[in-house]
């Protein structure tokens, strides 16, 4: 319940700041660039745009909404209120999730793409979206200002994209795939091209763990860092 | 209550030592104050007693329960309002009673009724970034009562407020008592602490002074005298008496009788000069 | 007299804070990043597909000088949002700075590294035949860009969130870059009203009287009407 209006809250701010209005225009964008392009080069280009963008929103967004909790001190209200830390998170999270997945499907039904795995492109979506909020609010944790922040993120956007650039394949690149980033492209790439049903099982499940484990991970350095002023 | 005996904490960063071997008790159905000047530690107590800061000595009891035996659950029953507003600016006053009230178990308040008692109610579907900082605090306060808590912590409740609203916030606190709900405040204003609190502690550098309701110290710590101004034969004079046995004294009867009186004082001492008395330093 | 103490003190203060320092280096990150691309992932790609980039390189030097003064732009939009939140912006507009003066002085900060950063990221990705005034030409648009972008965060965003919304929002303008590769007459002439669309024609027809007379007044309008939208709300 408390979870649910959390969740409810969090979407009518982000309507209200224009999240969804910008996303309109973005997927505009994209699919006037995809309209022009030859079938060959959309088969790779489109799955990286709705990796490179939509599934990654999270962290671009994350940053200045908790920021701006902690500025105007609402924050501390939610902290001496029933609402639970991870249930503040997971609804950062799920809200996030939901712009990230309605980009993409837009993006890929208006793209005309032949062959999408509907499923799991949902399935790809939200758990790419939901490692990279994680990772954003773990990244926020002791920051005070929105540049501070995006600089912070610059490491690890390195971290987490450079190895991306093993599925081009080469020997041993298979190794890459214990990367988050690099499991969840695949995936992704996997929801357009077509995948094994175990190894999309298997890609799944173990992104499902890596976002619980950062749940888990984010709840701790959350309490420690910004509930919690001792 | 609230129990608190030989608590201690330190600031890790600053290794700040901000409380030390503090001991109290707070009564259910009191209003109980902590006086003194800023970075007496006012704030970090109620913040220990809230649960915003960990790793501190002693005992602290809460409801019946160790501090930090309690999970969220405590929030259910405890309500706060902090030393600043912390509202969603973007919001109306409404949307913000509504927003927060949701995640209690509690029925909340009718939100409309809560706006009309701090005079919000013209004002409730106006964003929060358009009020005054007046209005700003007396809608984080109702926001703190909304939910009907057993406890509530104010932190300087009427600080930078004008006297109508500072008012407004006293009466409410005065209905809260009403309703036997138990009340933690602090302040650094004798006024309010003198109006408002059942007991009060006089808290200095992290330690407790004295503790007692605010009339016992000013009778203990008070001159039991009278001072009298008068015009006899011209000439204005000045005379204390002692206040045992006043109506046999007949210098004093006479210059009742007799004289014109200008003025007549009880010199009680006040909340603030019995604080510069036992600790040697001013407020604020 | 006054600007210049100012700008010593805004140079201290980045001096200082460490993650300002590397801000400002951000954009020659990305320069960086973009030259490993064009040096690696291109052959790659030619050997792969046989896709050829040369004729495009004129967009690709298009896009880096629009990324990197729309980021300094950005970065200084965010800055100037902080300090509106930390009531830093508003001790300075009563300063004998002013309101005019603070912001002036922001954007003229960041317009002189974008000037700085173009002459680099065009020495970096070099087309042979750009003249010395075009060079210079193309700084100084990078510096209207970069003023450009700052003053709509600053002034359209009322706070952080907003702000990154808007900055998401206006990396979209950089399409019009590329808008002649698609040859829809309606987004070409959509374009005409956009910097970006000036930068590229500026890089493919280096003499072009009529697209340098079109880039600068479409860039001067811009910063123009914003700053006129800016000082007219506030007073
Ligand atoms: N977050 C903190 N970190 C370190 N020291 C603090 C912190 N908050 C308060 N202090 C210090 O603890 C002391 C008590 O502060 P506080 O409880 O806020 O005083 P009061 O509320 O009575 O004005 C002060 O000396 C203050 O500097
Ligand atoms: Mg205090």
């Amino acid at each position: 319940m408390r979870l649910l209006h959390a969740v409810m809250a969090d979407i009518r701010f982000q309507i209200k700041q224009g999240f969804y209005l910008v996303y309109v225009i973005i997927t505009a964008m994209y699919l006037i660039i995809m309209s022009f392009l030859p079938d060959d080069i959309l088969a790779v280009a489109l799955p990286l745009v709705v990796f490179s963008d939509p599934s990654v929103l999270g962290l671009f967004f994350i940053g200045g909404i908790i920021l701006m909790e902690k500025g105007q001190g609402v924050l501390m209200v939610l902290v001496v209120s029933p609402l639970r830390s991870w249930e503040y998170i997971l609804s950062k999270v799920i809200s996030l999730a939901i712009v990230s997945v309605l980009a993409a499907i837009a993006i890929t039904y208006f793209s005309y793409y032949p062959t999408v795995n509907w499923w799991l492109l949902l399935v790809s979506s939200i758990l790419t979206s939901g490692i990279f909020t994680l990772l954003g609010i773990m990244i926020n944790a002791g920051c005070n200002t929105v540049n501070q922040y995006m600089l912070k993120t610059i490491p690890y956007m390195l971290l987490f994209i450079l190895p991306c650039f093993a599925l081009l394949g080469f020997p041993y690149s298979e190794l890459f795939t214990i990367i988050p980033s690099v499991a969840a492209l695949k995936l992704m790439l996997g929801s357009f091209h077509g995948i094994l049903w175990y190894e999309a099982t298997a890609l799944a499940v173990y992104l499902l763990g890596i976002n619980l484990l950062l749940l888990k991970f984010t709840v701790r350095v959350f309490e420690n860092k910004i509930v919690y002023q001792d | 209550m609230i129990q608190v005996e030989n608590l201690n904490f330190t600031y890790k960063k600053t290794r700040k030592k901000a409380i030390q071997e503090m001991s109290f008790d707070v009564k259910e159905g009191e209003v109980f104050g902590f006086l003194g000047p800023s970075g007496a530690g006012k704030t970090t107590t109620q913040r220990l007693i809230i649960g915003l800061l960990r790793n501190y000595h002693g005992k602290i009891e809460v409801l019946g329960k160790e501090r930090n035996q309690w999970g969220k659950d405590y929030y259910e029953h405890i309500g706060v309002a902090f030393d600043f507003p912390n509202l969603y600016t973007k919001l109306t006053a409404k949307e913000n009673l509504q927003l927060i009230g949701a995640y209690y178990k509690n029925e909340c308040e009718d939100p409309d009724k809560l706006l009309e008692r701090v005079g919000l109610l013209p004002e409730k579907d106006v964003r929060v970034e358009n009020f005054s900082k007046g209005m700003k605090m007396r809608l984080n306060f109702v926001r703190s009562i909304m939910h009907n808590p057993r406890l509530m912590f104010f932190d300087e409740p009427t600080s930078g407020l004008d006297p109508m609203n500072a008012h407004i916030i006293k009466e409410i606190i005065l209905e809260q008592k009403k309703a036997n709900k138990t009340i933690f405040l602090t302040t650094h204003n004798m006024t309010v602490a003198e109006q408002l609190c059942d007991r009060v502690a006089f808290i200095v550098e992290g330690k407790i002074v004295v503790i007692g309701s605010p009339k016992d110290l000013m009778i203990e710590h008070g001159k039991r005298i009278v001072n009298v101004e008068f015009r006899m034969n011209g000439n204005n004079h000045a005379k204390n008496f002692d206040l045992q046995n006043l109506g046999e004294n007949l210098e004093f009867m006479n210059i009742l009788k007799s004289a014109e009186i200008k003025t007549i004082h009880s010199c009680e001492a006040t909340l603030e000069d019995i604080f510069i008395k036992l600790t040697g330093r001013n407020l604020v | 007299m006054i600007h210049l103490t100012l700008f010593k003190n805004d140079l201290k203060q980045i001096v200082r804070d460490p993650i300002m320092t590397l801000l400002l280096f951000a954009p020659l990150l990305l320069i960086v990043v973009f030259k490993l691309l064009e040096l690696f992932l291109v052959p790659y790609l030619a050997a792969k597909t046989g896709f050829d980039i040369t004729p495009y390189f004129p967009y690709v030097l298009s896009f880096v000088l629009l990324m990197n003064s729309g980021m300094l732009g950005i970065v200084t939009g965010f800055m100037m949002l902080d300090e509106r939140d930390g009531n830093i912006s508003q001790l300075l507009e009563v300063t004998p700075l002013g309101r005019n003066g603070y912001l002036a002085n922001r954007l003229i900060f960041a317009s002189i590294l974008a000037i700085i950063y173009g002459f680099i990221g065009i020495a970096v990705f070099k087309l042979p035949d750009l003249s010395f005034f075009t060079i210079v030409l193309l700084s100084v648009l990078s510096a209207f860009y970069t003023a450009i972008i700052g003053l709509l965060i600053f002034s359209g965003a009322e706070d952080k969130v907003k702000g990154l919304t808007f900055a998401k929002g206006l990396n979209t303008l950089v399409l019009f870059a590329f808008a002649d590769l698609f040859a829809l007459p309606w987004l070409t002439f959509l374009s005409w009203f956009f910097p970006p669309y000036w930068v590229t024609m500026i890089i493919k027809t280096p003499d072009s009287l009529i697209a340098i007379c079109f880039a600068i007044v479409i860039h001067v309008a811009w910063l123009g009407i914003l700053i006129f939208r800016y000082s007219r709300r506030e007073s």
